[in-house]
């Protein structure tokens, strides 16, 4: 086989590999070029740097405000659901027997609480008082985060329906195993009413 | 003891500009030689050089070390050589001093006595693939693998350009010349 180097008449391969005469300053000058160049890029990192710096602190801004609006809005919708009514918490507890010697009858005294917000009145209605919306007001007690209403009131067995009125608008229902525990709670139908 | 090419490139790659001198006074030498060649003035060839080492230092990150930083470079200059010729071609002509027109060659050839004026105006009239193959072969020194990485091209279709590329050069220079 053939020696590829043979292909090519060995004057001319000297030839092409004779050096060829350059500018003596064309190294210099190439590398003046590349040191202008390496300068361009350190002055783009260091503008980058400075701006990325900006814009984490822009960023930082940014969260800390949003962080802010949030807890401004949530505090607003606190306080804005505070001044909202609202029931927490209703009980009537037994406290036991009253014999009325002039009436012959025997009474449960119940006390009755509502635990709510922002409201002004707090009545007691029911069978007991013919549903009237004035005649047994409940007591407002301070209660640390919450305002509570209460009433001791005197039942007569059959008397079983019964419910709040917040603020002479709003009815909540009261709950039912109020009264003596000896006596079974009022069914659905009959107590219909107390959640009107 | 002298630093490899690859150990260079990294110091550069670390801030050390001032290394890259050393890179290109290592290779500015070669790539003069085969862009000379290539293209045929001096002028073109540094102004090639300078753009392929400036385009060398600015991509020096892709540089791989499992290839030879030679090859790399020539991959660059070839490209640059090729764009080059490719604007010459657009219309900005260039014409070689002294070229005899292919007609008249056999009949002048006996008046150019320089060889190397012989040779340059020979090389001039190669297909320009053929001039970069046999260029990268015998002027880099760069093996078929490299000249295939620096130009594309498989290795067959090489080896058959430079086996054209040497015997268009014979005919045309003659081998009474060589002698």
């Amino acid at each position: 086989m053939p020696n590829e180097r043979d292909e090519l008449p060995r004057w001319m391969q000297s030839a092409l590999r004779e050096p060829i005469a350059t500018r003596g300053d064309h190294v210099q000058e190439i590398m003046a070029v590349v040191r202008d160049m390496a300068e361009a890029e350190a002055r783009v990192r260091r503008a980058w740097q400075r701006r990325v710096t900006r814009l984490r602190a822009i960023g930082l801004a940014l969260v800390a405000s949003a962080a802010g609006v949030a807890i401004l809005l949530g505090s607003a919708r606190a306080m804005w659901q505070s001044s909202l009514p609202q029931p927490l918490e209703a009980s009537a507890t037994f406290i036991g027997d009253s014999i009325d010697p002039a009436l012959h009858d025997t009474f449960d005294l119940v006390r009755f609480a509502l635990r709510t917000r922002g409201a002004s009145r707090v009545v007691l209605a029911g069978d007991f008082n013919a549903w009237s919306t004035s005649a047994t007001p409940l007591s407002r007690i301070a209660a640390p985060n919450a305002e509570r209403w209460a009433a001791v009131v005197a039942l007569r067995r059959h008397d079983r329906r019964f419910a709040f009125l917040v603020d002479g608008t709003r009815w909540v229902r009261a709950p039912r195993a109020a009264v003596h525990p000896e006596i079974p709670p009022a069914s659905d139908a009959s107590s219909s009413r107390d959640s009107t | 003891m002298t630093a490899s090419d690859s150990a260079i490139v990294r110091r550069v790659l670390d801030g050390d500009t001032e290394s890259f001198a050393v890179l290109v006074a290592r290779h500015h030498a070669a790539c003069v030689r085969l862009a000379t060649h290539v293209l045929g003035t001096r002028e073109d060839a540094e102004d090639a050089v300078q753009e392929t080492f400036l385009r060398a230092y600015r991509h020096l990150v892709r540089y791989q070390e499992r290839e030879r930083f030679t090859g790399w470079l020539f991959r660059i200059l070839v490209n640059q050589c090729r764009t080059t010729l490719a604007r010459r071609r657009r219309g900005e002509t260039h014409i070689i001093e002294g070229a005899p027109e292919l007609a008249s060659w056999d009949e002048d050839v006996a008046v150019w006595a320089e060889r190397d004026e012989m040779l340059r105006t020979a090389l001039e009239r190669l297909h320009p693939l053929q001039r970069e193959a046999v260029l990268l072969r015998f002027s880099a020194d760069l093996s078929y693998e490299e000249m295939a990485a620096a130009t594309g091209a498989g290795v067959s279709a090489l080896k058959m350009r430079v086996k054209r590329a040497c015997a268009q050069l014979r005919a045309m220079l003659g081998e009474s010349i060589h002698a």
